[in-house]
């Protein structure tokens, strides 16, 4: 019981007038003994509650860009090694833009892990520094551009800060970015967009492994 | 000629003040319930879980006590330290007896237990919305014989309120001044104070009651049995499921327990011949 507690409990009884049910429990005036028994049972109880529930949970992973589906599997002990949980795993893997907004758009991800090489693309599209800002804090610029991207077809590789802010931003799915970009600026700026992680390749799995660690705990998965 | 009509001065900050310890003696009686409400749910599950798994953790318990004197009346026999043996016996048979009243105790308490029904809650918290009216704290300092009547009826509330006696807590409600008279103690004028002084300390000591009270309630819903009560609510069923597989692991645990027991037993005997 917190110290207010207690004081106030103190000016309670000096009242001689102490209306609060809390103490009254035959149980609680048990033998302290006794109530760790009961304590016990109770906290072997939840444990095994919680891993059940634990295990009935299922965190859902999107994969985007042109990354080879057979590096899912090293993402897949990379992810269980970080929630460091019994905890089924679903992973959607997607080169296409369209199936990624049409996803999103459905269900809820815990985690999308991008590979992206966006910096080409963005001054493709002719944005400056200023619009680039903008756009990130502006959800229907961010859907306007998204709705480009996938009008002209674009590779999610190619797709830049506007699917990380679409994901980020719009939907409120953490996005971990993997990129073989040497581009200076860009770290700095996936960040701006919001992304939760941002990795130059090569980079190591322990890095990748602390960084999805500190996104679960963050989402208390 | 006009007749002159009475004028009847009203302070406004009585007023104002007798409607905050209204409003405020309503808050206590609404958290003293909701704390009632939640404490049965807990309590409910607290025992319904004991009542199906105290059989194997006394059982484990009793294996650990034996486990403990046996280790350590062998360490004393190859010390051939015999003052510690005896000890070691000493304290085996004080913590076996003090071990089997535990669960005697809880078992006891666990019997008692059962959570509230709807009817139950709105009889309580009709009652309380009564008790709290007989909240005078300091009314009676200066009165020694009053101020112990005070306390008479205050301690037979929270008897009555611990052992979840919903009838002498009408009883009290509904006629306090009757049952103080029952119980041939002084008469008490329960009547709520007229003064601006007595009135302002009344509603200070109620908004502690309801910091009290917000407090307890907010202890309980932080603790590990509320959780677990939550997580109960959510999945029906789940509290015989978690019981059963606590049993067989509970029952893994014991025949471990008994083999090293056994074990050790078998060492004791060998060393003594």
């Amino acid at each position: 019981m917190s110290l207010i507690s207690q004081n106030l409990n103190q000016a309670n009884k000096s009242n001689g007038f102490e209306l609060v049910w809390k103490p009254s429990d035959a149980i609680e005036k048990a033998a302290p003994g006794a109530r760790n028994v009961l304590l016990g049972i109770v906290l072997d109880a939840l444990a095994s509650a919680k891993k059940q529930s634990l295990s009935e949970r299922t965190l859902s992973v999107l994969i985007g860009g042109n990354l080879d589906a057979c590096l899912d599997h090293l993402f897949l002990d990379q992810i269980l090694e970080a929630t460091q949980k019994e905890i089924n795993i679903e992973i959607i893997h997607t080169e296409a833009i369209d199936e990624i907004m049409s996803v999103v758009a459905k269900r809820k991800f815990d985690l999308a892990l991008l590979y992206l090489d966006f910096f080409r693309k963005d001054h493709e599209f002719g944005y400056t520094q200023r619009d680039r800002q903008y756009e990130f804090s502006d959800n229907q610029t961010i859907l306007r551009r998204a709705d480009l991207l996938q009008r002209e077809n674009v590779r999610i590789t190619n797709s830049g800060f506007v699917l990380i802010s679409f994901l980020s931003k719009m939907h409120g799915i953490p996005v971990v970015v993997l990129t073989g970009s040497g581009y200076q600026g860009v770290q700095t700026e996936a960040k701006q967009a919001g992304a939760s992680a941002f990795f130059p390749i090569p980079f190591a799995d322990s890095q990748l492994v602390e960084s999805l660690r500190e996104i679960f705990l963050k989402q208390n998965k | 000629m006009k007749s002159a009509s009475p004028i009847i001065y009203s302070s406004p900050e009585l007023e104002k003040l007798r409607q905050l310890v209204a409003n405020s003696r309503s808050q206590v009686a609404e958290l003293e319930v909701e704390f009632a409400k939640e404490k049965s749910r807990v309590n409910a599950m607290q025992a319904a879980l004991f009542r199906r798994l105290c059989e194997y953790y006394q059982k484990r318990d009793r294996l650990r006590i034996t486990l403990d004197y046996r280790k350590k009346f062998l360490e004393s026999l190859e010390r051939k330290d015999s003052a510690a043996a005896q000890q070691a016996e000493q304290n085996f048979e004080q913590a076996k007896a003090q071990s089997d009243k535990d669960y005697e105790d809880l078992a006891a308490a666990a019997e008692k237990k059962r959570q509230l029904s709807a009817e139950q809650e709105a009889e309580l918290m009709r009652l309380w919305k009564k008790l709290v009216k007989l909240y005078h704290p300091d009314r009676f300092a200066q009165e020694p014989d009053k101020l112990e009547t005070y306390h008479k009826l205050t301690a037979a509330i929270n008897q009555a309120k611990d052992n979840g006696d919903i009838e002498s807590l009408r009883e009290i409600a509904e006629d306090p001044e009757g049952f103080i008279l029952r119980q041939g103690w002084t008469i008490l004028d329960l009547k709520d104070e007229e003064e601006l002084p007595q009135l302002r300390k009344l509603y200070e000591a109620l908004q502690k009651e309801i910091l009290t009270l917000t407090e307890a309630l907010k202890v309980l819903r932080a603790s590990p049995d509320y959780e677990l009560c939550q997580l109960m609510e959510q999945k029906p069923g789940i509290l015989d499921e978690l019981a059963a597989e606590r049993a067989k692991q509970l029952e893994i645990e014991n025949a471990e327990l008994e083999s090293q027991a056994s074990q050790l037993e078998k060492e004791i005997s060998d060393r003594k011949i």
